[in-house]
């Protein structure tokens, strides 16, 4: 094998890899943020009341 | 007229076969078990009955309709048609566990008053033998009113008719319940037992005397004040001793299949980065975790086994004894003991702990206890430090090593328990209430499809993060190089020059204390993404060859490590211990964070106490690891 396909395979696999670590990362945070703080959940810390 | 969905809810009480007979309509796999609480959120499947599409809702038990924990509110806001993103629903279907009928007609009746299509559906009749019951079903269907439908879900008998009705229901006249006058004040809770007990007399009859049931013989040893306990500790003790003697072999058949998948590749590949990116980045970052199958499938059989047997309620009866002193009760106790598991599901199944600060409390433990994810490193360390020595002739001293790092997790979740109560979370501990399932003898088909499905989880991480770690960790290892292709430097100056020792060297004074060096210190910092890639980034680093017995070989470069100059041992026994209690305590693994944002309220509040959570954890790992380290050189661990 050449030498530059060796060196492209790698970078493939390595930016792949990288580019998968970043977006679970992102989705990850925007899942987090997307949590709404109040609903009809049943926690009273988060400012819902359940049905009595 | 055919619908194009008719839209089904199955109600009843926790524990009464809801899930099993969701997954017989469907013949999706929902997760069950033989003790109350297990779904704890709306679960959707779907099935054609007659050229109609039937969607089925199988909802979190719950004993009325006046709900009390979280969980309960899911079923509460789908009956009254309030819950988001749910249609109404057409059918509801109310299951009955025909050996507590008397209780799980109160929640029936409150359905039927709704006056909505209703098909009440008599779940395990086959125990009525046993329990010396009958039920007149035709009597019952008089008296409610509503079409009842006699099953057995496990073995799917009477099931289909369970579809037949669910599609009739529409058609039929709906239950006059709402009507009559013994119940005309439905809010009244004591004539709606009054009314009950009547029903009950006219459709049940028992056999004559009071004869002791066998399962009741066993509640006898098992919830016995000093018997419980005791065997509870011995079935642990043989569970953990078994991972390590039934697994290894297994084991050592995966790790053979690894060295020869590696040695194809070498022969495919011509030597360089990419055939090393391949061997010593893939095969050895993911094949160092997925050698530890074995161990994982056997922990989910045996907890599997547990619930499936209706142990685990008596489980939690027999340690809320132990619990309340520290202000939590038993039914913190099944969060905390599917922790060994997996904290995700552990963290979900506090939903069914009615007082906020007793299940915020129990979500801020359950991380402490020793997860599947944790049994690499432990297994690792403990094959590497402590001798294979059998005590007695019956256990092994490594057997007894990981049985301590799961008592360790379990005494210091209590404690921490203890704390957060009697601070932060201060408030009254409310009375144990928990059903004791009938026993059951384990559904092999249960269990092993609970196990595979774990499983798949394990290795759809393995091949994915650790896959991605392994990689990038691999070529931070490898560059910047060090030497040229005509003058290369040894691994070990490689590794040192590297961008992951730059870091590794850059956390060295946050592990020194500790007795590790940066090379740890680098496996550490990976592994707080997932903690199973302490082992493989240990792997990486220390380039083991993929052979028959890449993990044994692990461990004895490990043991044999030594530092560059002195030549005394990299890792001392000592070190080992106290890495073993970081590992314990620590929380590694963000999925766990995720999941405890969501429970804690979402948002910047849930961030708020997962933020405390991690941050504890983190304190108490680093501290215990310190002291453990310190009292174990003092002991001549050194």
């Amino acid at each position: 094998m050449p030498h530059w396909a060796d060196r492209a395979l790698v970078l493939a696999l390595v930016g792949g890899a990288a580019w998968f670590i970043a977006h679970r990362a992102w989705q990850r945070l925007a899942s987090v943020r997307a949590t709404k703080t109040a609903g009809s959940c049943g926690h009273d810390n988060c400012g819902c009341k359940p049905p009595a | 007229m055919t619908r194009p969905t008719l839209r089904v809810a199955l109600i009843g009480n926790p524990n009464c076969g809801k899930s099993t007979l969701f997954n017989a309509l469907t013949g999706r796999r929902q997760k069950v078990a033989n003790f109350p609480g297990v779904t704890v959120e709306r679960v959707e499947g779907s099935y054609v009955h007659e050229g109609t599409t039937v969607s089925v809702l199988d909802l979190p038990g719950t004993y009325s309709l006046s709900p009390d924990a979280p969980d309960e509110v899911i079923t509460y806001d789908v009956v009254h048609d309030r819950a988001d993103g749910v249609a109404p629903v057409d059918v509801f279907v109310v299951v009955l566990d025909a050996e507590n009928l008397e209780r799980n007609l109160y929640l029936a009746t409150e359905v039927l008053e709704l006056g909505r299509p209703t098909v009440v559906v008599l779940n395990r009749v086959d125990r009525l033998p046993l329990a010396g019951m009958k039920v007149d079903v035709v009597e019952l269907i008089h008296a409610l009113g509503a079409i009842v439908v006699p099953t057995v879900a496990t073995t799917q008998e009477g099931v289909e008719r369970v579809r037949h009705c669910i599609a009739r229901a529409l058609d039929v006249p709906q239950s006059q319940l709402r009507n009559q006058g013994a119940v005309a004040e439905e809010y009244r809770a004591e004539r709606r037992y009054e009314w009950i007990a009547a029903v009950m007399a006219r459709t049940v009859t028992r056999e004559a005397g009071t004869r002791t049931r066998p399962s009741d013989r066993v509640d006898a040893v098992l919830l016995h004040r000093v018997w419980g306990p005791l065997i509870f500790v011995a079935v642990m003790a043989i569970a953990f001793q078994a991972l390590f003697l039934v697994a290894t072999p297994l084991a050592t058949v995966l790790q053979s299949a690894l060295g020869s998948l590696s040695d194809v590749l070498r022969g495919l590949l011509p030597a360089g980065d990419f055939q090393s990116l391949l061997i010593d980045g893939v095969l050895g970052g993911v094949g160092s975790v997925v050698v530890f199958v074995p161990q994982i499938a056997l922990l989910f059989l045996f907890i599997g086994a547990l619930e499936d047997s209706g142990y685990l309620s008596r489980a939690a009866f027999v340690m809320d004894r132990f619990m309340r002193p520290l202000g939590l009760q038993g039914k913190s106790f099944i969060p905390l003991l599917s922790g060994y598991a997996c904290a995700v599901p552990a963290i979900m199944a506090t939903r069914t702990i009615p007082q906020t600060k007793e299940r915020l409390a129990t979500i801020m433990v359950v991380p402490l206890m020793s997860c599947s994810a944790r049994l690499p490193v432990y297994a690792l360390l403990i094959s590497a430090f402590v001798p294979a020595v059998t005590i007695g002739h019956v256990i092994t001293l490594q057997g007894l090593a990981l049985l301590a790092m799961y008592l360790f997790g379990t005494v210091a979740a209590l404690a921490a328990a203890a704390v957060f109560r009697r601070t932060l979370l201060r408030s009254d501990t409310r009375a144990l209430i928990i059903e004791m399932p009938a026993y059951a003898k384990p559904t092999m088909r249960v269990l092993l499809t609970t196990v595979w499905q774990r499983v798949s989880v394990f290795l759809q991480r393995a091949g994915t993060v650790i896959f991605a770690i392994s990689v990038i960790l691999w070529a931070m290892g490898r560059y910047p190089q060090a030497g040229t292709p005509s003058a290369p430097v040894s691994e070990e100056a490689q590794l040192t020059q590297s961008a992951l020792g730059q870091v590794g060297h850059a956390v060295e004074p946050l592990v020194r204390p500790l007795g590790l060096d940066w090379k740890i210190g680098v496996a550490m910092v990976a592994s707080f993404a997932a903690r199973e890639v302490f082992v493989s980034t240990m792997a990486t680093m220390y380039g083991v060859p993929q052979h028959e017995t890449v993990h044994t070989e692990l461990a004895a470069r490990l043991r044999d490590a030594r530092a560059p100059g002195t030549g005394r041992p990299t890792y001392t026994r000592a070190a080992a211990f106290g890495l073993l209690a970081f590992y314990v305590f620590a929380l590694m693994c963000t999925s766990t964070i995720a999941v405890t944002v969501r429970e804690t309220g979402g948002g910047w509040q849930g961030a708020r106490w997962a933020s405390l959570q991690f941050s504890y954890m983190l304190v108490l790992a680093w501290g215990s690891a310190f002291v453990v380290y310190r009292i174990a050189l003092a002991l001549g661990a050194g």
